[in-house]
């Protein structure tokens, strides 16, 4: 069984199309990167995929989360299939945490809320202390009693995994989680997600615009041009030998990128 | 190091003293409220000298135009004008905040008529829909007080709509939802706590709405009857003496404006304190 399938997705606002004809699926363990640049659609596509897209926007096509259909279902059906099925990591730290709430009450809320689904009560203040040190935040108690503001962006963007991994999801959906940190900050970051997909055995989606991120944490990629799939398949082929028009350019560009930096340095 | 240390400490000490002189303000009418329920330097039905007499040792107010002691009937005041800011407020706050959640949640169409009634409602003077309520009901301390806290619920039911909806598009929210957060939990842990700052400063001003309100209707005769007289009852009965007693005006008025702006200052100085983001230095 697939933990999410999409078929024939589209999504549209009025009149125009954001996202059309996009199938792919993800089974237990696997790791696919999403790839497109700024309004491909990759984020509303992992939106859609847990039934959250924004007021205004439909989607059209079979959306199966768990081997339920998300499409056209209550809200209320697919609040369970959240955080247990799915967690999501987002771009921005700062505004994915809540600001007057300290950092460990929110990693307790998905862990309370967890314990509550699986019908134990218990105290969650030792396993925020764990979850904590499991994403590499130095001095977890300190952090813990913590304001968001109070801490860097790089230990909000741990804090933010720390909460997604309390729901303990079968699938990560990571949304360009590097995009908003320093370069340094972004691999370590990389790294302790790499670390962690790997340790819990979860699935991973993960969406960026940054091919050389993508590259060194996913196995098979899909690249997304305004709302189209244009290629799939492997990610070591696709890089090796891109075959649409617009997989070569985001690759050349990348080089290129690269290359200027070489010659700067 | 010290050049840029040294600011921080002159705004928090402004920050405090607003609230130390707000909490000063309430506090002497909160602990003069108390005081009349076991306390008060006459029996307010009693006569205790002659009519009109000026304030002296003995009646530091005066004296009525039947002789009674005016500075009880002004400490009694206290005691009633902070059950109606109180009983206003919560009733408007009980209103209103469940009406902005509400629209800010409901589906297109409910959100645009619920946000036209609020305004419909503010379009009218919160006096006149007061009026209107103790006109369908009888006189009395209560019906005052429910008709104010029906007069504000339509400002808090605006106010709390928008702040909700601006709380609602935050990343945060998305976030909660994403791993499985209920509405009714999201509303609870994460957007009440995050409009409230805003809404007790709000609140605090309703309060002072509410009191002058009050007292307006009171001097329009439509408040509480005697021995429960408010200021406003008071303000009314002076008017015939105000060449003869000044005081009589005078003294109510300075306690209005003193309790009305104490808890204005109190608000703001616990808007400081309730959001984190505001205080630096910890």
């Amino acid at each position: 069984m697939n933990l999410l399938e999409i078929r024939n997705l589209g999504i549209r606002a009025g009149d125009t199309e954001l996202v059309s004809g996009l199938s792919f699926a993800i089974a237990p363990g696997q790791r696919l990167g999403l790839i497109g640049e700024s309004g491909s659609g990759k984020s509303l596509t992992a939106l859609a995929a847990i039934g959250l897209l924004p007021l205004g926007l439909t989607a059209t096509g079979s959306i199966r989360l768990a081997d339920a259909e998300a499409i056209g279902a209550r809200d209320g059906a697919l609040v369970p299939l959240r955080g247990t099925v799915t967690a999501t990591v987002f771009q921005e730290p700062l505004t994915a945490l809540d600001p007057l709430m300290r950092v460990g009450r929110q990693v307790a809320e998905p862990l309370s809320r967890r314990a509550r689904r699986d019908g134990r009560s218990r105290d969650v203040n030792h396993e925020v202390l764990a979850l904590l040190e499991q994403v590499a935040l130095p001095e977890p108690d300190r952090i813990a009693s913590a304001y968001p503001h109070e801490i860097s962006g790089g230990q909000r963007q741990r804090v933010a995994i720390a909460m997604a991994l309390a729901c303990q999801p079968q699938l990560l959906i990571a949304d360009e989680p590097t995009t908003a940190l320093d370069v340094t900050t972004q691999a370590a970051i990389l790294e302790l997600l790499d670390g962690l997909v790997r340790e819990r055995n979860m699935a991973l989606l993960f969406i960026s615009h940054d091919l050389p991120v993508v590259a060194g944490i996913v196995d098979d990629v899909l690249v997304l041009q305004r709302g189209r799939a244009v290629e799939a398949g492997p990610v070591a082929k696709v890089f090796a030998a891109p075959e649409a028009a617009y997989t070569r350019e985001l690759i050349g560009a990348a080089r290129r990128f690269d290359a200027e930096l070489g010659s700067a340095a | 190091m010290t050049v840029v240390a040294e600011p921080a400490p002159a705004v928090r000490r402004r920050v405090s003293s607003a609230l130390i002189a707000g909490m000063l303000l309430v506090g002497i009418h909160v602990v003069i409220a108390l005081l009349t329920l076991v306390w008060t330097p006459y029996d307010p039905t009693a006569l205790a000298g002659m009519r009109l007499e000026s304030p002296s040792l003995l009646h530091w107010a005066g004296t009525d135009r039947l002789g009674r002691d005016f500075f009880t009937a002004i400490m009694i005041g206290s005691r009633i004008a902070l059950i109606v800011g109180i009983g206003a407020v919560a009733i408007g706050a009980l209103i209103g905040v469940t009406l902005g959640v509400l629209a800010a949640f409901a589906t297109r169409l409910a959100d645009d008529a619920l946000a036209a009634t609020f305004d419909i409602l503010i379009a009218f003077p919160t006096l006149l829909i007061a009026m209107l309520v103790v006109a369908a009901t009888e006189a009395s301390l209560w019906s005052s007080i429910l008709a104010l806290g029906i007069a504000l619920s339509a400002v808090i039911a605006r106010l709390t709509r928008i702040l909700a909806k601006r709380v609602l598009a935050m990343d945060y929210i998305t976030a909660a939802r994403t791993s499985g957060a209920s509405w009714p939990a999201i509303v609870a842990e994460h957007v009440l706590p995050n409009i409230w700052p805003t809404l007790a400063v709000n609140f605090a001003l309703q309060f002072g709405i509410a009191i002058i309100a009050e007292a307006s209707l009171s001097y329009l005769g439509l408040g509480a009857p005697p021995p429960n007289a408010s200021w406003g009852s008071l303000l009314q009965e002076a008017q015939g003496t105000v060449y003869t007693a000044p005081i009589a005006a005078v003294a109510p008025g300075i306690a209005l404006v003193s309790l009305v702006i104490g808890v204005n200052l109190l608000a703001d100085g616990l808007r400081d304190v309730a959001d984190p983001s505001r205080r630096r230095a910890r």
